[in-house]
């Protein structure tokens, strides 16, 4: 039981799942069970975006239907939510940086090593890195990968892929998920070589920005890259 | 020691259900395993109630260790 409760580690992990479902996480503002029910895992993930109204009533009606620990994942601007969240008795717990780059900035040309075709390895490394209690099945990672902008990048070393993510194309831009980079090459220059090796992709394909959630571990990594802090999400938890 | 340190060391060793000399200042969930975001929660509420505080949101995302909830502790006092 212990292993399906969703913790810091996991979190972000079931945040970039939620929003890999994105028809039944529409702009941020409906309220998302990546499982079937209730019961499923995660329990509660709720997001907000621009629109605040009657978020509190929305936010009441749901909690009376989930069980607990339930998770809110929340612009940082919507400062009077904030403030009934926590007279709800929910308590802020993390912060992820929204992160923004502009691809006219960029003058990579890479393409090397680059795999753009689904391979079970990169499912592999994806579920080693985020989803280690609880692996993405191959059907379910089809399934996404079969959805309109959906796409998967891994990098090779020899016949290895060391590095890869997901991606989702709306409009002209893109957002990054799952990022993953094996053990035992990290630190080593290939997450940045992967996002160099996007970005390239990108200039053959109208696409002119690219957006993801950080964390406060990896946003040091993407700021080297050259992405920006656009805004903060916050993620709270009631027990 | 002072006594707020001292304090909010037998409140996190509480929670954690760790000896308070397993726990040093800069003791985060970073380095204990039991110290997840539910513990956090749990943590920070239990300081709160204990000293009778409210912290603001911000500060309360930015403790990450024991000697960052005391000095936050110390500035709202």
């Amino acid at each position: 039981m212990n292993h399906n409760v969703l913790n810091r580690d996991n979190l972000q992990s079931f945040y970039n799942r939620a929003l890999s479902l994105k028809e039944r996480f529409v702009n941020y503002q409906e309220i998302c069970f990546p499982g079937d029910n209730l019961h499923a895992w995660p329990q509660f993930i709720y997001g907000f975006s621009e629109d605040t109204f009657r978020v509190e009533e929305r936010l009441m009606q749901v909690l009376e239907k989930v069980e607990f620990p339930a998770y809110v994942i929340i612009d940082s601007e919507h400062k009077e939510v904030l403030d009934s969240l926590r007279s709800l008795g929910f308590m802020p717990v993390e912060i992820w940086p929204m992160m923004y780059l502009n691809i006219s900035d960029f003058n990579k040309d890479l393409q090397e090593n680059m795999l753009t075709d689904y391979d079970s390895q990169i499912l592999a490394l994806i579920n080693e890195t985020h989803f280690a209690k609880q692996p993405l099945e191959e059907e379910y990672f089809k399934y996404l990968l079969g959805l309109e902008g959906c796409m998967v990048f891994g990098m090779y070393d020899a016949d290895k892929v060391v590095a890869a993510c997901l991606t989702f194309k709306q409009d002209s831009n893109l957002g990054i998920y799952m990022m993953s980079t094996n053990n035992n090459y990290r630190g080593k220059g290939w997450g940045r070589k992967l996002l160099h090796n996007i970005i390239s992709d990108c200039k053959t394909k109208q696409i002119q920005s690219l957006t993801l959630q950080a964390n406060q571990l990896s946003v040091g990594f993407y700021k080297k890259i050259g992405f920006s802090i656009t805004g903060n999400y916050l993620i709270f938890v009631k027990k | 020691m002072d006594k707020i340190e001292g304090e909010i060391i037998a409140i996190v060793a509480g929670i954690l259900k760790v000896n308070q000399s397993d726990l040093q200042l800069e003791s985060s969930g970073d380095s204990i395993h039991q110290w997840d975001s539910l513990a956090h929660a749990s943590i920070i509420s239990a300081v709160e109630e204990y000293f009778d505080i409210k912290f603001d949101v911000m500060d309360i995302i930015q403790m990450r260790t024991i000697d960052d909830i005391i000095n936050t502790v110390k500035k709202v006092s």
